[in-house]
């Protein structure tokens, strides 16, 4: 009996360890593509190639929202030459603040837009990506602000 | 006959000498502001050409405020653009704000070239400017002197400023002697058209119209530099040269030895 109490208990805390650090919400016309990718990553796309991800990281070295929103800003501009586009406050469903960077960039002469909204809180940074050609990202941004302002973290 | 080759001889001189004195004249005190916005009231474009068949009695832009209590496109004349008195005309001067011609010239990284050139291109219209010169990386504008600070802070909002050059040239002085020489020139060709209409002779009528043909050249050369630096005054010059913004390294930063920021960009999310 004890035996099989200690298994339940093992059980119990072995799942709440698995699994999503967070809830990501799909948009219409999205679909999840779930098991493919890691625990820690969700992805959805439409049928044209845009494209949704969600990624969660370890808050490690801990960080404010502003550090992590500057630190990947920089890397972006410097390092992988992406044009800084815009950027404005974002709200998640438990009204925890984040902000969305808006990047340009050319991929293969096309004119490309990669958004990466940013929240963190104690144990994660969590990185909401949603990319695509020019067109493709300008048609979805209602779907985008919507899978922002409806995604939850654990 | 020799009585009216004196007179032609005297015309020359007067002419000689008030033309080099002018040079000497004192350069106006500088306004707060030292802007010419006499061009704010302008239509938005076919600006420089409706600008130019103004013609002389134009003068020199006047500040904002007055532009824009008169409602009027251009200054009132400029009372030592004409034959008036010496006392006026220092009065005036005195009171004249610098003439400053602002030219910029920016090097911008950018997402796209073309949508920013032409965004450039818009902005420019609507400041009340024109298109210069444009190519595939670089445009050219000219807009109103007022607008120009407006347009460089627009314009730098739509990309990373790599590089950024203004320079203010100061041709109150410049314009102000030719003001003068041609003030004079005007002073001769009067008085050899009545030196004209007064000779009996034909070798007397033959020298004054030769004179009058000489002066009359001069006024036309002196009217034509005034207009161009009214235009330059008045418009200032923005060059801006576009640079796409690939994988360029805008300004160099520390990097923070995190694995996943590596993992950032289209490449991998596109990657399903």
């Amino acid at each position: 009996m004890k035996t099989s109490l200690f298994a339940a208990v093992l059980m119990v805390f072995a799942l709440a360890g698995c699994g999503r650090p967070f809830k990501a919400a799909t948009p219409t016309g999205f679909v999840d593509l779930g098991d493919k990718y890691a625990d820690d990553e969700y992805r959805a796309t439409t049928a044209d190639g845009m494209v949704l991800g969600v990624r969660a990281f370890k808050n490690e070295p801990k960080g404010e929202l502003d550090f992590w929103v500057k630190v990947i800003e920089n890397r972006m501009r410097d390092t992988s030459g992406y044009a800084l586009l815009g950027t404005k406050e974002a709200k998640d469903r438990a009204g925890n603040v984040g902000k969305t960077l808006r990047f340009g960039h050319d991929e293969s002469g096309v004119p490309h837009l990669y958004y990466l909204t940013v929240f963190v809180n104690d144990d994660h940074v969590f990185l909401l990506e949603a990319g695509g050609s020019k067109d493709l990202v300008e048609k979805h941004e209602e779907q985008i602000a919507w899978s922002i302002s409806n995604f939850l973290p654990n | 006959m020799s009585r009216w080759i004196l007179w032609v001889t005297w015309a020359v001189w007067t002419l000689a000498v008030l033309g080099c004195a002018s040079a000497k004249m004192p350069e106006a005190p500088p306004m707060a502001d030292g802007r010419y916005a006499a061009t704010e009231a302008m239509p938005g474009s076919g600006l420089a050409e409706e600008y130019m068949t103004d013609g002389l009695a134009m003068g020199m832009a006047v500040p904002t405020s007055t532009a824009a209590a008169s409602g009027s496109p251009m200054s009132p004349p400029a009372p030592n653009a004409q034959a008036g008195t010496g006392s006026t005309q220092a009065s005036t001067d005195t009171q004249r704000p610098p003439m400053l011609v602002y030219t910029a010239s920016m090097n911008l990284a950018v997402f796209q070239v073309a949508e920013a050139s032409k965004q450039v291109e818009t902005m420019t219209r609507e400041a009340g400017g024109f298109l210069a010169r444009r190519d595939d990386h670089q445009i050219v504008v000219r807009v109103p002197a007022a607008k120009f600070d407006d347009m460089m802070k627009r314009i730098e909002k739509l990309g990373d400023v790599l590089h950024r050059n203004v320079s203010a040239e100061d041709v109150t002085e410049q314009y102000m002697d030719m003001e003068v020489r041609l003030k004079n020139a005007r002073a001769v060709r009067d008085r050899l058209q009545q030196l004209l209409e007064k000779a009996t002779k034909v070798e007397e009528s033959l020298a004054i119209e030769k004179e009058l043909t000489r002066v009359g050249t001069e006024i036309e050369t002196l009217e034509g530099k005034l207009k161009y630096l009214r235009d330059r005054v008045s418009f200032s010059t923005i060059t801006v040269t576009f640079q796409a913004k690939q994988s360029d390294t805008v300004k160099p930063s520390v990097r923070i030895p995190v694995d996943w920021l590596n993992q950032l960009g289209l490449g991998r999310l596109l990657s399903l």
